[in-house]
Parts: C-alpha cells; structure tokens; sequence
C-alpha cells in the first residue's frame, strides 16, 4: 500500500495500480474515453490528465498510464489541467462533431463550439475496440493502421474481419457508440467491420443463438464434440 | 580468419598489418559518402582506377573508397596522401591528369584547388581548407581515413584498441564511473547523461539487459548518423560493445533505417568481419565476455526513433511510444533492462576510454563537453557535416566553417534539433551551441540538424514545412498530437493562403501548448517548437501575413504577386518564355516594357530566376 | 444485445459497489440483479431502499454490503424519500453547497414495497417528475417473510396465503403489470429487465440513470426459496421466463415501445413451470390457458411496438 494525496484528499492506493482507478475510486471526477479496466491502459484520449507533484517537481501526465507512488501530490483541477481538457475535448469534438457522447462531454467542460474546420469523422480513434479484441477476446480481428492523421481501426486491408466472431465486445465497449451490430433472422452484421456471419439455429427451440463461426472457435478450441452446440443455452439439458 | 583469443593477439596482428603498410606510399582516398555519391564520385573511382592502370602506376598507389569526409557542399572530393592535397569537385575527365601530374610529376593541379570565397587564395592541403581547420573531428576524422568495409584499415589506425583496454584493464564498475566522468550526453537529442542511464541500466534487476544502437535517423536534412555508419561503423561497433561489457549485456541491436541501404551494408560487413576476427561472440578477446549484435531494419517511421517506440518496433509491435514512467533502462525491449544511444554517443565511447575522461571533459561547456557532429544545410555556402566543439557559438559555424550565407545575404535564422527544434534568429547568433543554452532559448540540440535560412525565406512557411512533416509522423496514438499538429498545420496553412484571421497566434499557441503538454512522447511534446519559436522571434512576420495579407519574404504564393518593373524590362523575352502559364504579356517587336497579367500568374517565380536584370519584383 | 455476453460481459467493471458476503439464499437472482445495478451505476449513487429481501440480507447491523451511499426506509417511502433526496441534491447544487455532478438517486424496492404498499409514493413521485430511477427487484412474493403473496404474484402459483389446495388452484389473480402503470405516468423511460440478461439489465439501467426525469425499471428476479426450484436453474429460469414470453423484455423511451429481446416462436409454457414447485399442482388444462393468455399479451406488447 502506498499513501498519496489527491486534492489535498489523502488516498491510500494498492502499489503499481494506475492513478486513474484508483480517483475514480476516491470520488474524484475525472473525465476519460480510452479506459477501461478490462484491457491495458493505453493513453490515447488524453483526457484524465492531472498534474502529479513529485520531490517538488510537478507534470501534467495522463493518469490512466501513472502507476502510483509512495507521497506524491495529484491535482485534477488546476486551471492547466482544466485548460488542457478543454482543448483536448476541443480537438475531438472538431474530429468527431456529429457524436453526441462526446459533446455532451464537451458541454460539461464548458466548450461549446470548435475554433477549426469541422471533420466528418465518426471514431475517436481510443482504440478500445482493438485492445479488447485482442487482450479479452483474443480474436484479433482489428486493429490501428496507418499513422498521424491518416490513422484508422480497421479490419485487415479495410476489407471483411475475416477472424472477426461477431461477439460484439467492440460494440459494447465503443465509448461513442459507432461500431453497430444488425441482426437479421439468421445473420448477424457487426457493420463497421463488414462482418456477416450466419446464426445458428436450436434443433430444440428453433431459435438462433449464436454464429455459426463463432460456436465452431469455441468448439474446436475447447475440443468439445461436434454436436455440443446443436441446442442453445435453455435448451440444453 | 581466425579468431583473436587475445589482447596480445590483437596488437601482434595490428602490427602485421601496420608493417605491411608503408606510411608514405601515396595513397588517393575518395569520399563516397552520401552528397559525393550524388556528386557522382563512383565515375570518378572509376576513371581514376583506369588511369593508374593506364598509367602504369597501380601497384604503387593505393586507391581508397573512402566514407563521407563532411564537405558535401564541394564533392566529389579526392585527398591525395601523404601530401593531404584536397581537390574538389573532381570529374572524370580529370583522373588522367591527376596522375599524370600530381601522382606521378607531384605537382598540383590548380583549377581542382579549393579557393577560400574571400581572399580567393587557393588551398592545397585538406588540413588548411578552413571548414575543417575550425572542426574538432575527434569522431568523425577518421571517416576520411579508411575503407569502411576494410576491417585492416579500422585496426590500423588504432581501432578496437579502447576495447583491449576495456576488456582486460577495466572492470565494469569502473568504465560507467569513466564515462560518467567524461560528462558524455546523449546526442541523439535527449541530451541525458550516458554514464549515468548505463548505470541505472547496470543496476536494475534482472538477468537479461539489452544495449540498442539507435540509427533511425529522420529528421529531414540531418545525416550524420547516417555519415557515420557508412564510414566508420566498425567505431559504432567498438562502443557497443564496450558498452554491454560494462552495462552487463550480452545482446544489442542495431536498429537501422532502411532508406540507408548502404548504412545497412557497410554495417552488416562490418559486424560479420568483426565476428570473424572475434570481436563478437563468445568470450571476445579471452576475456570470458559474450556479445552479439542484430541489425534490425526500420520501417521507416519517424516516430520509431523515439525508444520506446523504437523498442516496441524491435518486438514486432507497431512503432507508438509507451508512457516511460517505468524508465527503458529498467524495463525497455521485452521488458527488461535496456539501454539504447544514439550511433554518436556511441562512437565516443572508444575515444573516451581510449584517452580518458580528463581528455574527453578539456573539450566543451560546463553542461555539455565533447565534440558534435552537426550537418549544415540550408543557405549556407559549405554545406557538409561539421564535427565542433560543445560551446562554439552559431556564428562560428554558419560563417566561419560555413562560409557565410549564399549570395552573400542576409542571415535570417537558423533552425537546430530537426522537426522538432525551433529557429532562431540573428540577434542569437553568438549562443554558444550546447544542450542547455539551445534549450533554453526555445530551440534543441536534437540529433543535430541545422539549417540556415536567409532573407528569403518565410518563417510562417518554415513552421508550416516542419508541421507538414510532423502531421504525417505522428504516430497517431495520443488525439492531442495527432490533431494538435494537424489543427496546427491548418492554421499556418490558412495564414500562408491570407486566410489568417485575428487571434490565430492565440490559436496557435493554445494549440501548442495541449500538443507539448498533454501528449505522451517527445515527439508531441516538441512538437510545437517550430510553431512557437517563429512566433517568438518573427511575431511581426505572422501579423504581416495576418493583418496587411503579405509576405515579407515573398514566398507564400498565394499573398504576393510578381510585376515587371518598366523601367528596368530590356524586353528581351526571356520571362515570357520561361512562363509555363503564358501569363506574360508583350511582344519584342512591339518595344514596350513587358507585364505579368495576374490572373493567370501562378507564382512559381521562373520569370524572375529566369531576367537578367532584376526587372521583376515580387510586392 | 442480449446474446453479447460471451465476452462483452467481461468488460463490466470488476469494482463491486454492492460487495459478497450478504445473506442472500443459494441461488437469489435479486442479489444478482441488485450487484448489475450497483455496477451499471457506479460510483457517484445514492441508493433509498425500501424494506424487503435485499436491505434484509444487506445490511445486518453493524455490516453493509453496499459501498456507494445507501439508506433503509419504511416500506411504503422509497419513492418519497428518493425524491426528497433528489430535491435536496438539486437545490444544494444550485447554491453552491455541493459541487456540480452528475449523482444518481435509485429508489429500490421489491414487488411487495412497489407493487402494493409504495404505489402510492411512487405514484407521486414518478408523476412529479423527479429525476431519479426507481427499479422494483420482482421476486413475485413477499419472500423473507415467509413466501406471502403479493400483487405480483402471477397466476396459479402457490404461496403460503394463496396455497394451492383441491378448491382453490394457487393465486387466483393476474400478476399486476407494474410496469404498465408506471408507463401510464407517461414518463420518459420504462424498461423490463432481467438479470439472465446481464448485459441488457447494465444497458437498461444506464439508459435509465442517463434520463433526465423519473425512469422506471422493473426486473424479474428469480428467487429459487419461494419458486420452490432448484437454485442452480435460477439463470435458466430467468432465460426461460423471457424465452416463454411470461416476462418479455422491453423498454419504453419516451412512449415508443420496443422489444429489446424478441423470439419469432415462443417456448411452450410448459417448459418454464416444470422447474417450479410452486406451479407443480397446475393442471395440462390450466397451463394451456395461461399460455393462451400470456401468449395474447404478448402479442399486444408486440402490436405497441410497431
């Protein structure tokens, strides 16, 4: 256990945990898009910065990537910080103005409208769909390509995610809700990564549960017999 | 052959191939280093081997391809040895003469001379030429002196000798205090203590740790790892391996870009030589001590020359910067200890544990001693590389090694520290150049680019120019950076087309503050200075270019127009036929002054390049 | 959403505000539902629970299991309280005594304390438009009292004072549909959720935390004690309820109807209740005609969707 104060607050924290969490925890608000506690912290969205005091030394650093220590001093609320956010925000909401999480967010900052020509960009670009596709799903189906500002999740070549299962943890996982699922009768689409993928059906109920791709991972991967996902979850005996 | 077990080895084979050598046999070297190959010295190898062979001479001149000797601006160079007679830009057609004259009647031939631009005296040894008689090339001389892919040569002149002395009269402990005496910091930009990450790298826990050569170099216009590694690379090596023999590693990497395709070879030949002679591998020298290398290719990102960057590209990963609150030095490269320099620091290392410490600290500036390797480009009339003294001032080596500015106008700036660095102006002139001094005056040391701007140059241009480039470098990864720079590109670009609107420099500013303060790496955290050190020296500049629309130095396209002034126009016709969009208008029969229409003007300037007399002005 | 939870479940937080170690029976699905709640909500919450079976096995004295701000309240005042609450948030804020953020007020109550004895706050409440969210944990019987039955109750199941007997087949009585008086309030979120669908509940409740103005969710909890069934089958059973169409699966934003789960056939009746000991005495007969008329309503809710 290590002692820090957060806000004059102190705030006794498990050592090597992340500063982000660990606020979060105290009650501090502190605004991020790219974290989530399932998955690494990557540090993409700059928002949680704070300012960390450190032998008399202080930096603005994002907190989700800060492992703590032993008596440092975290402000969230300088008027640096404060002044940070809001162009962070600032530039995203310029990259992203037609998403209504983010504007919301922005609102709650105290920023209204952008100073720069407005993009028509949909995705945040966190990464959170990509990690979670390969820390917690271990499909690896997406993933960032290019650079600067050219960057963008896709799937492969910006084709179909043929290793995609359509489990739908990006969907759930998307802070700004742009990925989408569409189920159909027997397909289920995970639209922005043009993955289809038939459903199969129940031989009890006759409900579709899961894809047909997906069932067969998990079958051969576990090793389980060929018709173990032949009925669906309540069916199954 | 066979491996060397020995220190005793080593100098008795040294001395077999110092004995075979005689010092005064002549000895022509030609530099193929990077602005002499465009030159085209490979024809000029050529012709001079043809005419030895020719002249009946060949067995008793040596012919040496040589790496870069750092004065670009002049090549394709040739140094005739023992004399050290330098002739510049050397063509083919001169070889003959060369031999006939020089070589064999030992007179110099003077049109290939360098003639000093003021006192217009001509120069005959390479010593007295004064670019280099202001230069301190403790690493980089030796580039002129040896055959890079000749491993003979290297040991010749003295070469794995610091090794010798580090493996068998040293311990460890005592080459990190060595080099921590020295004062050595980083060159490849960050300016950190050497001695002291090698220690934090010794200390840290673990079995494995890892040394890493970073010879990703991308700023643009800076080449002097580049110079290095294709001239001398086996000097690269030697610090290496010292290094890991102190530090405690038995594995490094050097990691390479891959548009240096003969940076690439020249190592790759020099490691397997190396290998063969038992510089690598196991026990090296007898000493019981292990050490292998990997070049490793770069993918050819910017950012990848950023360590963690560059580290996780080592791993396979995608080439973006990780949060170093856990230093590289304890957990780097596949999370254990690791301690990367650049290819300079490297290099000299020999040289310090070859004279020591107390050598090495007599040259440089309280913070910062030793020597450093800057390339000059820009307006300046000896383009090159220059190796000089920490603590020389800026004026020393834009005019005194430089030669002054080209055309003899006015200096206007000089941007230092690549992309990443800022541009500083006249009245910073006699800044003596060390880390801390350029730091403070808002610009860096960098990998030791420089660029010198003069009159007629923009500096809202300038800065639009490097944000282009770091726009497209950024990794992406942190939204502050990748779109801090690309708002900031938008803004000078609006301001360069007249679109600049009141509070813009706010605008900037603020931008630049988020991208420096809330992104991860040092890229973004640099990243404006080329921004906010234009403000801060040409403000007036950006108000011209904002307020009154107009560029002072008349090269934003789209704020000046070009007019032939009447007075002046012989009506010659010249303008009108270099004009690739018929915008001039006129006829020689006609006897009237010619004019640009401005409508169809596109501004490229080559009515005003192409007239004799100064008849078009651009306002 | 629903048949996401093979892996986006695992991105829930592993923070737990409403923490083990309760006194919940083997198999309690409202504990359950009560632990998605406290995740959906996080941290910034102040929860009002009225009496029933999870302030019962949460807080013996001097233990809690909650860890967001929590306070007990008579049966009947759960709404009234939370308004209160939500009232002083509002006016505290607005002087400045608090800072300005976002905190959510949860009204909690069984079906008892909904259903029958706190309608009428909750009535109240929800008409005044309080921005709070009420979610009633429907466990269809006043359980830790001993199994009595209650307005939620559904029909033919046997409780101690409905007992199923020679005359008198259980409850006699349709289950009250809650959820449709609170739509009835016209207020601006309403949803049916259930904790075998942990992902829609977490989706629900969010939506339901993110109204602005009074929001209402109601959610089947299986309670194995009082259902007489095997606690290991309380997630099945849960899937079943949805899957047979007893306790379909929708939400109401701003008076739109939508079936967030939808079966193109649903289950035989049959295959819900043979688990049950509380429906072990109903009769082919019987089930046929609750399946008739839960099949009719469910056609209904389906009709208000389109």
């Amino acid at each position: 256990m290590v002692e820090l104060t957060v806000d004059g607050q102190a705030v006794g924290a498990e050592k090597g945990k992340m500063l982000l969490p660990i606020c979060l925890d105290a009650g501090f608000d502190i605004p991020h898009l790219c974290y989530n506690e399932s998955v690494r912290p990557y540090g993409a969205c700059r928002l949680c910065l704070v300012e960390v005091r450190k032998n008399g030394r202080g930096r603005m650093t994002t907190s989700c990537t800060y492992p703590v220590i032993e008596g440092i001093e975290v402000l969230t609320q300088t008027e640096k910080v404060l002044r940070a956010r809001r162009l962070v925000i600032e530039l995203i909401l310029a990259m992203c103005p037609g998403d209504e999480e983010i504007q919301e967010m922005a609102r709650e900052m105290g920023v209204e409208d952008v100073r720069f020509e407005k993009e028509e960009k949909d995705c945040i670009l966190c990464g959170l769909c990509g990690r979670v596709c390969e820390e917690v799903v271990g499909a690896n189906a997406i993933h960032f390509a290019n650079k600067g500002s050219n960057r963008e999740m896709i799937p492969p070549f910006a084709g179909e995610a043929t290793d995609c299962i359509a489990c739908g943890a990006c969907v759930t996982v998307c802070p700004v809700n742009v990925i989408g699922m569409r189920e159909e009768s027997d397909e289920r689409t995970i639209i922005r990564w043009k993955r289809t993928l038939k459903m199969k059906k129940c031989k009890v109920c006759g409900n579709y549960f899961a894809p047909w791709f997906q069932l067969e991972k998990f079958r051969q991967q576990a090793g389980l017999p060929t018709d173990f996902f032949d009925t669906c979850y309540s069916c199954r005996e | 052959m066979k491996r060397i077990n020995s220190v005793e080895d080593l100098e008795r084979e040294r001395e077999k191939i110092r004995a075979a050598r005689d010092p005064n046999k002549p000895c022509i070297t030609i530099c193929t280093g990077t602005g002499c190959h465009a030159a085209g010295c490979y024809p000029v190898a050529g012709a001079l081997r043809e005419a030895l062979r020719t002249g009946g001479i060949e067995g008793e001149v040596d012919l040496r391809i040589t790496g870069c000797h750092g004065f670009c601006e002049r090549g394709p160079l040739v140094v005739i040895n023992p004399q050290r007679i330098l002739y510049q830009r050397v063509k083919p057609d001169d070889a003959p003469d060369i031999v006939s004259e020089t070589l064999k009647k030992g007179k110099i031939i003077e049109r290939l001379l360098y003639v000093h631009p003021l006192t217009e005296e001509k120069i005959v040894r390479e010593d007295d030429v004064p670019f280099y008689k202001l230069q301190k090339r403790i690493i980089f001389g030796n580039n002129g002196n040896i055959d890079p892919t000749s491993i003979e040569d290297y040991l010749a002149i003295g070469g794995y000798s610091a090794l010798a002395k580090a493996l068998t009269s040293m311990e460890p402990q005592q080459i990190v205090e060595e080099v921590k005496k020295s004062g050595l910091r980083g060159r490849g930009g960050g300016g950190f203590h050497t001695g002291t990450k090698w220690e934090s790298c010794r200390k840290a826990s673990g079995d494995t740790r890892y040394v890493i050569c970073n010879a990703d170099e991308g700023d643009p216009g800076a080449y002097m790892d580049r110079s290095l590694l294709e001239g001398n690379p086996h000097s690269v090596l030697e610090g290496m391996i010292i290094g890991a023999f102190a530090i405690g590693s038995n594995e490094g990497y050097v990691y390479v870009r891959n548009e240096y395709p003969l940076a690439v070879e020249n190592l790759r030949i020099a490691l397997d030589r190396a290998n063969d002679w038992g510089f690598f591998g196991k026990n090296i020298l007898g000493s019981g001590f292990d050490f292998n290398v990997k070049i490793n290719r770069g993918g050819g990102a910017f950012v990848c020359g950023e360590s963690t960057a560059l580290m996780a590209s080592l791993e396979g990963q995608p080439g973006e910067p990780r949060a170093k609150h856990i230093h590289t030095v304890e957990s780097g490269l596949y999370e254990k200890p690791t301690n990367l320099n650049n290819v300079e620091t490297w290099a000299n290392v020999p040289y310090i544990v070859n004279l020591g410490a107390e050598q090495y600290r007599q040259i440089g500036t309280d913070g910062s001693k030793g020597t450093k390797i800057f390339s000059l480009v820009g307006k300046v009339n000896n383009t090159g590389l220059v190796e000089v003294p920490m603590g020389i001032t800026l004026r020393e080596i834009v005019y005194d090694i430089g030669g002054g500015i080209i055309g003899g106008k006015r200096f206007k700036a000089i941007q230092t520290g690549g992309p990443s660095g800022g541009c500083l102006p006249e009245s910073l002139l006699d800044l003596p150049v060390d880390f801390d001094r350029l730091t403070e005056a808002g610009s860096m040391m960098g990998s030791g680019g420089m660029i010198v701007m003069d009159e007629n140059n923009c500096m809202v241009d300038v800065a639009k120019y490097f944000m282009n480039f770091l726009k497209e470098e950024s990794c992406g990864k942190c939204a502050s950076c990748r779109e801090g720079t690309k708002r900031m590109y938008e803004v000078l670009h609006r301001i360069t087309e007249g679109n600049g609107r009141e509070g813009d420099i706010a605008l900037l500013e603020d931008l630049s503050f988020v991208t420096a303060e809330a992104s991860l790496c040092a890229l973004g955290g640099t990243a404006p200075n080329p921004v906010l050190s234009t403000i801060r020296y040409f403000r007036e500049e950006y108000e011209v270019h904002i307020k009154n629309k107009k560029c002072p130095a008349g090269v934003c396209k789209e704020l000046i127009t070009y007019r032939i002034i009447p007075n002046q126009c012989t009506i010659c016709g010249r303008c009108q036929k270099v004009c690739p969009s018929q915008a001039i208008r006129g006829k020689i029969k006609m006897k009237k002054p010619f004019e640009i229409l401005p409508e169809k003007c596109i501004r490229c300037g080559m009515c005003s390049e192409a007239c004799k007399f100064d008849a078009i002005e651009i306002v | 959403m629903e048949n996401l939870n093979v892996y986006a479940v695992r991105l829930l937080t592993q923070k737990e505000y409403f923490a083990p170690g309760h006194r919940s029976c083997q198999g309690c699905a409202e504990a359950l539902a009560v632990r998605l709640i406290a995740k959906a909500l996080g941290r910034n919450a102040i929860v009002v629970q009225a009496t029933g079976c999870m302030e019962i096995v949460a807080s013996p004295l001097p233990f809690t299991s909650w860890e967001v701000p929590w306070i007990h309240v008579a049966f009947e005042t759960a709404a009234s309280v939370a308004s209160g609450i939500e009232a002083g948030l509002k006016a505290l804020m607005r002087k400045g005594r608090l800072p300005k953020k976002r905190v959510t007020v949860l009204g909690m109550g069984g079906d008892g304390a909904t259903n029958d004895i706190g309608i009428m706050a909750l009535s109240g409440a929800l008409e005044r438009g309080h921005d709070f969210v009420y979610i009633c944990t429907d466990n269809e019987a006043y359980m830790n009292t001993g199994i009595q039955r209650s307005s939620g109750t559904p029909f033919g199941a046997s409780t101690t004072t409905s007992p199923a007997g020679r005359v008198i087949p259980g409850q006699i009585t349709w289950k009250k549909n809650m959820a449709a008086i609170a739509a009835a309030h016209n207020i601006p979120y309403v949803a049916t959720a259930c904790p075998s669908y942990p992902l829609d509940l977490v989706d629900k409740v969010k939506k339901a935390a993110g109204t602005k103005g009074p929001a209402y969710v109601h959610i089947l909890s299986v309670c194995p004690t009082g259902w007489r069934s095997p606690t290991e089958m309380s997630i099945r059973l849960g899937r079943l309820a949805a899957e047979t169409g007893v306790f379909p699966l929708y939400e109401i934003v701003n008076g739109r109807y939508r079936l967030t789960i939808d079966f193109p056939k649903l289950r035989p009746i049959r295959d819900y209740f043979k688990y049950q000991g509380r429906f072990r005495h109903l009769t082919d007969e019987m089930t046929e005609q609750i399946e008739e008329r839960v099949h009719r309503e469910y056609q209904a809710l389906k009709d208000k969707c389109q």
